[in-house]
């Protein structure tokens, strides 16, 4: 079992490498694609930073603090993107016939998936992650106690299981429906507006939405507000927070089956 | 030894029905209405080791389905395949990653190096995913470079290849594991006269030298013609024939044709009773007859006495071209 | 004349049947539009907070803004530039090339088609829009007036940008990386997410010298009456200026590409 992950771990580096290296092979689209990724996340910061620099604050949230959010919210995201950008490209990989190709290698299917791209996009959201967070740890006032530091640590890590569940929900889905483009533009969206923003901006019933069904505030701003100390505001419980990791591993695992048991339902392209 | 059985396999599509218009998308999540097509209907083979098949059938026959099945990427809705090897017989859909190190893939139309990547790397990231150890790596590279001839574009990028070498790539990448089993889905389509040649000599090399076993889908008879001692013929999903390319022309075409040509003058009308042979005027002056195998030809020649004088004479073997163009034109018109 | 603008109305209605293919995308994007004004404009009520009017702008005229500019927004968002890098990839631009049509006029008539079925969608969900974030009439008869002006200015902008953008697959083949560059620059600086008076003073002065801003920010500060009078004449000559400054940079940096696909042969 465990020299079986071991392996699964080494072949998935090793393709990601591949995946790289051909993306480098444009060079010309190498610098501007990451300034793309930078700016799609980066244009979402620059909204909040030009607003504050007005108003100060947003529902009591400080510059400092909603750049920790959004760093953390950011790093997450750049994080599953950066794994696993390919699965989000699943309907594309399917119709074009390269699941048959994954299901003939004697790999997981969801590591070849994952590392199935060409774009380097994932490369600017992270580098713009790593801006705004460190903007953020400059100005915020947070407690660095070795505990907290790993709590964040892990709860950056569940906010990119949950985002990633979703997605590997998404690829499971478009191994039924071919065209699923539109529903994951509609999913990874919500999560892209939504995750970064306090969501005590919304009334009680908006947050408990994005709670229980889609679990966007567990990305982000549950963890966050914990940290920060922001848990007066919140309409749900304010030990949720503190489950990031546990609702991250839980969702993924779940995304896992039944993309596995999707699979088995696969009926292939163009007999 | 059988290295792969096929019992009963079956396979029926079951797509939910599209449904158009505005949030089609969504909706077909929820309809139930269904679409069902038997792609593959309960059949059974089995090839032996060291056998190569060409698995034969017009399209929508529901041979790229069989292949799906016997690969493991689909699986069936009933029947069992098993494929023979050390530590016991798989079943593909079952053990896909078990199966998959026992056997090369390569679609003419699908390529699976890496597209962006020179060749070599493709090789590289292939012995990785199969876990091929260094020394054989090295030596089955070698053995395979000189065999397809792939040194002067090994470090060019797989895009910048022609369809050829891109082939011959393809090729290498598939048997560079030593797979005992090695299934061709249109290998030589697209390809020119020289390059067809070279894939064929390749798979004959590696069926004889190195026992690999071969299982063919083609539309190019010439390819089964130079590789096949056996051909499994299916259409509707169904075995049509099974068995030795003799055989099959045999059994479909019992006869041949023998092509006249007359000196001077030429009888009037398009027929012409020759021996007790009856003959149509073919659009260059000649005459064809259909002569049954076990009639004598001869009697033809006796009959040129009396009147006609013959100046050439031909016969026509009916080769599997022919009598599969017959047989896939009966399906069409029955 | 008259064949050539037959020739360019079949171009648009081919564009408009294409787009009509995927509803599914257009209503997608229609209602991650609506996701976006539900955000933006919580945001900004919850930044205002009992504040009834900051830097001359009221709450109400701020949501209703939010709520026009993403609306309008959507137009920068254009297929054309992928469409252009697509055919390019592929070669089929020799068959746009060798058409009597000329290929600047072709894709922009690409362009409207696919902006009349956006038109058609956005109006479709301008009463969501209003619930959502909130609507209400223009400031005064000539805002009224002037708004649709502005809007055809603002688009005529954007098509001319989109196709110098895609005309750079030309030289570059793949062109996503700018294509996504330009999409989200430009709708910060246009002013989708927060209306210029907002801005601190250098980035004002940047959003101000670029022709984004008479995408979005122009258009919808007419309606709600922030600009109205000289400022408004003053921002259609600008903007004009800047449509004849594109359309000229467009003729050149067409001519190199024709060069460089026909004469050196792609």
């Amino acid at each position: 079992m465990a020299h079986r992950l071991r392996r699964e771990i080494r072949l998935y580096l090793i393709l990601r490498g591949a995946a790289l290296r051909a993306a480098t092979q444009y060079r010309g689209n190498v610098l501007t694609t990451m300034l793309a990724g930078a700016a799609y996340q980066g244009s979402g910061f620059a909204f909040v930073w030009v607003l504050l620099h007005t108003f100060g604050t947003v529902a009591g949230w400080s510059l400092g603090q909603i750049a920790f959010l959004y760093g953390m919210r950011l790093l997450s995201h750049a994080l599953w993107l950066v794994t696993m950008d390919g699965v989000g490209l699943s309907d594309v990989a399917i119709r074009e016939g390269q699941l048959d190709r994954m299901l003939l290698r004697p790999a997981n299917p969801l590591v070849q998936l994952a590392t199935n791209t060409r774009s380097l996009m994932p490369f600017g959201d992270l580098s713009m992650a790593i801006l705004v967070f460190g903007i953020a740890l400059t100005v915020a006032d947070v407690d660095w106690s070795p505990a907290a530091v790993l709590f964040l640590v892990l709860a950056v890590i569940g906010g990119a299981q949950v985002e990633a569940s979703v997605v590997v929900v998404i690829a499971g889905l478009s191994v039924r429906i071919l065209d699923t483009w539109a529903f994951r533009l509609m999913m990874l969206d919500a999560f892209d507006t939504l995750g970064s923003y306090p969501l005590s901006i919304f009334g009680s019933g908006v947050q408990r939405t994005l709670t229980y069904v889609l679990p966007v505030a567990f990305v982000a701003f549950l963890p966050a507000s914990v940290v920060l100390g922001r848990t007066g505001q919140l309409a749900v419980p304010a030990w949720l927070g503190y489950l990031t990791p546990v609702v991250g591993a839980t969702l993924f695992t779940l995304a896992y089956l039944f993309w596995k048991r999707q699979l088995r339902g696969y009926q292939g392209v163009g007999h | 030894m059988a290295l792969i059985t096929v019992r009963q396999l079956t396979k029926e599509y079951v797509r939910t029905k599209a449904v158009q218009g505005r949030f089609g998308t969504l909706r077909t999540l929820f309809t139930r209405e269904k679409e069902r097509t038997l792609a593959v209907d309960h059949i059974d083979f089995s090839i032996d080791e060291g056998e190569v098949v060409g698995y034969l059938g017009p399209n929508g026959a529901g041979k790229s389905t069989t292949i799906k099945l016997l690969t493991g990427v689909l699986w069936p809705t009933s029947g069992t395949v098993e494929v023979a090897g050390p530590g016991g017989p798989v079943v593909p859909w079952r053990d896909r990653q078990n199966l998959a190190r026992r056997i090369g893939v390569v679609f003419g139309q699908r390529s699976q190096l890496w597209w962006d990547l020179p060749l070599i790397e493709s090789f590289t990231l292939v012995a990785a995913l199969y876990d091929v150890p260094a020394p054989r790596y090295t030596s089955n590279l070698a053995r395979l470079r000189k065999l397809l001839e792939l040194d002067p574009f090994l470090h060019t990028p797989v895009r910048q290849l022609s369809l050829g070498q891109r082939m011959r790539g393809d090729l290498a990448a598939a048997l560079l594991y030593d797979p005992p089993l090695l299934y061709l889905d249109e290998p030589t389509v697209g390809l020119d006269v020289l390059a067809k040649e070279t894939v064929r000599g390749f798979v004959d090399e590696s069926n004889r030298s190195g026992r690999t076993t071969v299982l063919l889908t083609t539309h190019d008879l010439a390819d089964v013609e130079r590789l096949c001692r056996r051909i499994l013929l299916i259409d509707h999903g169904r075995v049509l024939y099974d068995g030795a390319v003799d055989g099959l022309v045999a059994r479909f075409a019992p006869y041949q044709e023998v092509l006249v040509r007359l000196d001077g003058d030429q009888p009037d009308g398009d027929r012409l009773d020759l021996g007790g042979f009856s003959g149509e005027r073919e659009h260059d002056g000649r005459w064809r007859f259909r002569v049954g195998r076990d009639e004598p030809v001869h009697r033809l020649l006796a009959a040129a006495g009396d009147g006609w004088q013959i100046r050439e004479l031909s016969v026509v073997e009916s080769n599997l071209e022919s009598v599969v163009k017959e047989l896939y034109r009966e399906r069409r018109d029955g | 004349m008259r064949r050539a603008l037959r020739g360019y109305r079949a171009y648009v209605r081919a564009a408009v049947a294409i787009r009509l293919q995927y509803r599914i995308t257009i209503f997608a994007s229609a209602a991650v539009t609506l996701l976006w004004i539900l955000l933006v404009t919580r945001v900004w009520s919850a930044a205002y907070q009992g504040r009834d009017t900051v830097a001359g702008l009221s709450r109400e005229s701020t949501v209703v803004y939010l709520t026009l500019a993403s609306l309008q927004a959507i137009v920068i968002n254009s297929p054309l530039m992928w469409i252009m890098a697509a055919r390019v990839r592929s070669g089929e631009v020799v068959f746009d090339i060798s058409r009597p049509l000329g290929y600047p006029g072709q894709m922009l008539a690409l362009q409207a088609g696919t902006s009349v079925t956006q038109i058609a969608v956005t109006l479709l969900v301008v009463p969501l829009a209003g619930l959502i974030g909130g609507l209400s009439g223009p400031a005064g008869l000539a805002a009224g007036l002037l708004y649709p002006v502005a809007l055809l200015l603002g688009w005529m902008l954007n098509g001319l940008l989109s196709l110098l953008i895609g005309l750079t697959a030309f030289w570059t083949v793949e062109n996503t990386g700018i294509a996504v560059l330009y999409r989200f620059v430009a709708a910060f600086l246009a002013g989708a997410s927060v209306p210029l008076v907002f801005f601190p003073a250098p980035l004002r002065a940047v959003a101000d010298a670029l022709p984004f801003r008479y995408i979005v920010y122009q258009p919808a500060a007419i309606y709600i009456g922030q600009v109205n009078g000289p400022a408004a004449r003053d921002g259609f000559v600008v903007a004009a200026g800047w449509i004849v400054l594109l359309s000229g940079l467009t003729a050149l940096v067409w001519r190199q590409a024709y060069r460089r696909t026909v004469v050196h042969g792609g």
